[in-house]
């Protein structure tokens, strides 16, 4: 499975207790994914500018928090979109709530999935088993070179 | 009772009557006034009269019978005087004698006065001075011309024609009375029809209104029946409600959205709680001693409970305020749904389900929270029941342009004492310990049926099972 499923991801995530629990949970669920962290949506665009330079790894899914300081999760959505090299990328974004009216602003954007940040730390092993079976194993963008 | 305890109307008579009152009064004492004045007068013109002509009259007898004939017809005594009567039946009273002195010392040749005689009674007195003339002379021989040879006395009773002219000026006041009286009447009844009837009505409509606006129900607003100061009172009092529950709502959404962000902001550091605890508890479990295992089971356990609360809340401040789709509600699907919603309690309790074959359409709902309402009151119904078989009872009555539902179930039931608290948001009549629960179920089914503009409410008695009624219109309004 690491095989197909060593792709990298970019987690832009402003919450260092969310950062540290996401990571455990790759590595509870075995997987051995290089994680990009940027803290908020400057740090994101910036290592998104510099992967259309190729300065830095083509992350092949983007875990991308709604509220974000300095620039909103929104903004950097907009951004990956409108670039050649990053508009494939498929882009999961991160909220609190499933009602949050945000989130059909993401999907008209062009952004592939939500996921709730649960509650419970099981509910959350779960959601990343979920990704990693659909996003990271079933779902491979092409990947422009 | 002091002045500003009486109603405007009454106010306004009162002013009213005491300026008629006055007026007329001073009126009919004017014209009494007058009424004498003119009396006086008419004395004295006959007074006047009569003298010229006996003083025309050469014969003496003449003069007697003419005399005898004026006091007849007028009642007033005639009678020629002199300060030497030659005749003692012509000789002068009191009066007399002092007002023909001051005749001769003068050339005045007429006086008159209202006198009061000695039986107490009023007189009106003329006196016409007779003064020689040359042709008199040869009969007088004693006399110059000019001097005062008697006087003729006129003695008219006052006393009489005073108390005429006095009944006449009661006949008057009377009149003018009754007619003050109508006219108050009149404008008593006019005030009552223009001001106090509408102004009352007014009154009862704001208070009604009040009354509405205390129970959080929709109000209408009050007619404005005329355009006049009430007409314009009771669109006043429209603005201000208006502006009123506007503001009001205002503050409301104020709330809710500080509720919602404060909820929203909440779930993070309790994420964090719940998720570091998990991760100790995987992570170093078999290293923890004695209770501290089961100590960090109880911070997940509650940092799970705060979660639920919080998105409980989340939702209740969503209904009404979050707009879901809208569209065709079939009741019997969402009853389906919110029944395999509650199937672990269900199958676990043993619990009898009847529901009716047909159910209605709810139009232009949000089936979310339609769903919301049976799955809260059917979780209820099975969680306040310590019966072998609980029965849970789901049916509806068409009411014209709504419709009655109805859960009924045969659990522990509550005090109808508690009625009203029971649908207020975290209030809970159990421990926790007895029955699980956040106390935002309840709340929240109220928020959507009054959202709805639907009422409800609830039939009990401890022991023996609740009724929980609800009405739903068969169109929402958007």
């Amino acid at each position: 499975m690491n095989m197909v499923s060593a792709i990298d991801i970019l987690l832009v995530e402003d919450s260092q207790d969310d950062i540290e629990l996401t990571l455990r949970a790759f590595k509870k669920n075995n997987l051995g994914n290089n994680i990009h962290i940027a803290r908020d949506g400057a740090e994101a665009l910036e290592f998104l500018k510099q992967v259309e330079k190729r300065e830095a790894p083509h992350p092949g899914l983007i875990l991308l928090d709604l509220k974000l300081p300095k620039v909103d999760g929104i903004e950097v959505l907009k951004y990956i979109k409108s670039r050649e090299i990053l508009k494939r990328i498929p882009v999961v974004m991160l909220t609190t709530s499933k009602n949050d009216r945000d989130i059909k602003t993401c999907y008209d954007l062009g952004a592939n999935s939500y996921i709730v940040k649960p509650i419970s730390f099981k509910d959350f092993m779960e959601t990343i088993k979920n990704i990693q079976l659909y996003w990271i194993v079933t779902n491979q963008p092409p990947v422009v070179g | 009772m002091s002045l500003r305890d009486l109603g405007i109307g009454t106010k306004l008579i009162l002013a009213i009557t005491v300026v008629i009152v006055g007026i007329s009064s001073a009126g009919s004492i004017i014209i009494y006034t007058y009424q004498k004045r003119s009396l006086d007068e008419q004395i004295l013109e006959r007074s006047r009269t009569i003298s010229e002509l006996l003083i025309q009259i050469e014969d003496h007898k003449l003069i007697s019978r003419v005399a005898a004939e004026f006091t007849e017809v007028t009642g007033y005594k005639l009678k020629q005087t002199s300060l030497e009567p030659v005749n003692q039946k012509n000789a002068p009273d009191d009066f007399e004698k002092r007002v023909m002195q001051m005749f001769r010392q003068g050339d005045a040749t007429e006086y008159y006065a209202v006198v009061t005689d000695g039986d107490g009674k009023r007189y009106f007195r003329y006196m016409k001075a007779l003064r020689t003339k040359e042709q008199c002379i040869s009969c007088h021989p004693g006399y110059a011309v000019g001097d005062l040879r008697g006087s003729i006395s006129v003695v008219a009773p006052y006393e009489d024609i005073a108390a005429a002219t006095r009944k006449n000026l009661i006949y008057i006041l009377a009149t003018v009375q009754l007619l003050t009286f109508s006219i108050i009447a009149v404008l008593y009844y006019l005030s009552r029809k223009i001001v106090t009837v509408p102004l009352k009505e007014l009154i009862k409509e704001v208070e009604g209104s009040a009354k509405e606006i205390q129970k959080g129900e929709e109000v209408k607003d009050i007619p404005v029946r005329s355009r006049d100061e009430i007409g314009m009172l009771a669109s006043a009092f429209n603005n201000l409600r208006k502006s009123l529950s506007e503001s009001f709502k205002r503050k409301n959404e104020a709330i809710e959205s500080f509720v919602y962000s404060i909820s929203h902001d909440l779930k993070a550091p309790l994420r964090s709680i719940e998720g570091f605890s998990t991760a100790l508890l995987e992570d170093y479990g078999d290293k923890l001693e004695g209770d501290a295992k089961h100590y960090l089971d109880r911070v997940i356990a509650s940092a799970q409970k705060m979660g639920v609360l919080i998105d409980e809340l989340l939702e209740y401040s969503r209904i009404g305020r979050i707009n879901l789709t809208r569209g065709d509600v079939n009741v019997a699907e969402v009853v389906a749904l919110a029944l395999e919603d509650n199937i672990y309690e269900i199958n676990k309790k043993n619990a009898k389900i009847k529901i009716p074959e047909n159910l209605p359409v709810i139009k232009n709902a949000e089936k979310q929270r339609i769903y919301q309402i049976f799955t809260n009151l059917i979780s209820n119904a099975l969680k306040y029941n310590d019966k072998e078989v609980p029965e849970i009872e789901i049916g509806y009555r068409d009411e014209g342009d709504h419709y009655l539902f109805y859960v009924r179930d045969n659990g522990i039931g509550f005090d109808m004492r508690y009625h009203d608290k029971i649908f207020e948001i975290f209030q809970r009549l159990h421990r926790e310990d007895e029955y699980r629960g956040t106390g935002v179920g309840l709340a929240m089914v109220k928020k959507i049926v009054e959202t709805y503009g639907g009422k409800i409410w609830a039939e009990s008695k401890p022991g023996e099972g609740s009724t929980f009624y609800f009405t739903l219109p068969k169109e929402v309004k958007s």
